[in-house]
């Protein structure tokens, strides 16, 4: 069952322009100059009832307009949507008692009361009965650890504290649609990983649809099985987790700090990015060269003082995208 | 997989549990304002603070001149002036907070939440404004009993008095709400604000009742919403008549219906161009 339609969905925003300077200042209100920006281009893509979807893209791709319009908080330019049937900013209200929505930089959370006192509005807001809310609560509250900081003020939490509030308190109406804006933006690797397993349980054991933004393909790996990449506005893949990682994750960015300066690092799959006395950056195909070769190379070399290993950023794997489409188009040959 | 449902509630009518999640929202906007006691309880010592220099003021000018204007002594200016200022410093501030809010595009989330965001926003205000005039109202009149000696109030004529200054409080909120949503055509609301808080202290008769007044001034003021604000509660706590307070009432609801027609009018033509761009 179709849970999210959408089709050539699009956001024109209009920006006010102003010079530099009191002139400027002056000019823009006798003759302002508003520039238009195509923040979402006609996408088109339903999501099925229960599926785990990563919509990803770099910063100002359009990835947050296209859930603000999900969500029924903008109106799109041109376009339609439907959220289980209903066209969200038509009826906001009717929806919104259906889906979750997490917003990374935003907090539903009251800053200066405890996460009870915020959970209890909304039990209201959404007009929960009392002893169904007692009991949800308690299962939230108990499968996203939140009972020992229940009582302590919002502003005394850690960022993945509070988003681990932040979750619950968006599930705590049952909704059947969670969306999810760069929900572990700022977290650090453990409370990424909290995060997104709490997810993971949520799909599995309520069967929520779980349409979730972000720019850390982590998220989207861990997480999902289809992802959808954003670009200026425009829907540039729709695939499988495993044909992306398959087809352009499989390079992860090593940088190592040596103990000992080295003179040159060789090995099959493994590319030189940067090298600069005992500080190494390198981009490894693990098709070709496992991590841990690239480790035990390294090790024989000197030993390792600082060792981080990455994904490419979004940016990377957009741009590979772009060079692998325009080298079907010509006909020559691509790849990294 | 399981699908969970949680259902509203279906007990009683769905326009009481409606509102009731209102007085939910005025309840926890009230505990927000105690989170911090000292800020809260400091801002009722400046209005301590204020009421004894003008009961300072007004004894002087009732000792030098006998000073005295259809029936408003020295001592009905000190208990008036209590009355005003308990309404002017006890209103939330909460301008400047949708005016941020539309400005950084926060209103947007809390769009998608099952209430109406005027709505939202006026119970918000009444939990925080009940809370800080009752104080108000206690330090206040503490101060007047101790300055000046008791006034005579009969319980009835406080009740209207009450019924008064709730509609004063909520016509102040529209006119604020409509000053803060005019953000979604300008940059700066601010001087609107402060221009706005102004036109109280001599339109709205915050120092002293109309009576007081010329007679063009008072007329310019009486022609006006803001004398509902102040003026209207503070006189009739003062000296209450029937005539007055059926007529102040009546025109607190025409003003309070055409400016909740209006905010809602901004609201609606603000949200749809609204404009979100980004996290």
């Amino acid at each position: 069952m179709v849970t999210i339609d959408v089709c050539g969905l699009s956001k024109v925003f209009e920006v006010r322009e102003k010079a530099p300077g009191l002139a400027g200042s002056l000019r823009s209100i006798i003759s302002p100059s508003p520039r238009e920006v195509e923040a979402v281009r006609g996408i088109s893509f339903s999501v099925d009832e229960g599926e785990m979807l990563a919509f990803i893209g770099p910063n100002g791709a359009g990835k947050s307009t296209t859930i603000k319009m999900l969500t029924g908080i903008l109106h799109p330019t041109k376009g339609r949507a439907s959220v289980l049937g209903i066209t969200p900013w038509k009826d906001r209200q009717r929806l919104a008692s259906q889906i979750g929505c997490v917003f990374g930089q935003r907090s539903q959370l009251w800053y200066h009361l405890p996460p009870r006192d915020t959970f209890e509005l909304l039990a209201h807001v959404y007009e929960i009965p009392k002893p169904v809310y007692r009991d949800r609560l308690e299962m939230l509250a108990g499968r996203f650890g939140l009972g020992e900081f229940m009582r302590t003020p919002v502003r005394k939490l850690s960022l993945g504290q509070r988003m681990r509030c932040e979750i619950a308190a968006s599930l705590l109406h049952g909704p059947r649609v969670l969306f999810l804006d760069e929900p572990t933006i700022g977290l650090d690797v453990v409370a990424k990983r909290t995060i997104r397993e709490l997810i993971r349980q949520m799909n599995r054991e309520e069967g929520i649809t779980v349409f979730l933004t972000s720019h850390d393909v982590g998220d989207m790996e861990e997480l999902c099985r289809r992802v959808m990449i954003i670009n200026h506005g425009e829907l540039i893949l729709d695939t499988s987790v495993s044909a992306l990682r398959r087809d352009y994750l499989r390079f992860k960015i090593v940088r190592a700090r040596l103990a000992d300066p080295i003179d040159r690092f060789q090995m099959d799959g493994v590319a030189v990015v940067k090298h600069k006395q005992a500080n190494l950056k390198l981009s490894v195909d693990t098709d070709v060269t496992s991590i841990d070769e690239v480790l035990a190379g390294l090790m024989r070399c000197a030993r390792i003082v600082d060792i981080t290993i990455a994904d490419p950023p979004t940016e990377q794997v957009i741009a590979d995208i772009y060079g692998r489409c325009a080298s079907e188009v010509s006909g020559v040959p691509g790849g990294r | 997989m399981r699908a969970v449902t949680v259902t509203a509630v279906t007990t009683g009518s769905a326009a009481v549990t409606g509102l009731a999640k209102y007085f939910h929202v005025a309840r926890i906007s009230m505990r927000a304002r105690t989170a911090y006691l000292a800020d809260f309880l400091l801002g009722s010592v400046f209005y301590a603070l204020i009421l004894y220099v003008f009961v300072q003021l007004w004894s002087v000018l009732g000792r030098t001149r006998g000073f005295a204007v259809e029936g408003f002594g020295p001592r009905e200016l000190v208990w008036y002036l209590m009355a005003s200022e308990a309404i002017m410093l006890g209103r939330a501030r909460f301008e400047q907070e949708t005016d941020e809010e539309v400005k950084t595009g926060a209103i947007a989330y809390c769009l998608n939440k099952p209430y109406h965001y005027i709505l939202f926003k006026l119970a918000s205000y009444w939990g925080e404004t009940a809370l800080k005039m009752t104080l108000n109202i206690v330090i206040g009149a503490a101060v007047a009993l101790a300055a000046v000696g008791p006034i005579s109030v009969r319980p009835a004529h406080l009740c209207a008095v009450l019924v008064c200054a709730a509609l004063a409080l909520t016509l102040n909120f529209f006119i604020g709400m409509a000053l803060g949503l005019s953000a979604f055509w300008v940059e700066d609301t601010a001087p609107f604000f402060w221009i706005y808080s102004k036109v109280l202290f001599v339109l709205g008769g915050l120092f002293a009742p109309m009576e007081v007044y010329p007679d063009a001034l008072a007329r310019t003021a009486r022609a006006t919403p803001f004398n509902y604000v102040l003026y209207a509660p503070a006189r009739l706590f003062v000296q209450f008549d029937m005539e007055f307070f059926l007529r102040a009432v009546t025109m607190q609801v025409v003003w309070v219906a055409a400016l909740a027609f209006l905010v809602m009018a901004l609201y609606r033509m603000g949200v749809r161009r609204l404009d979100v761009n980004g996290g």
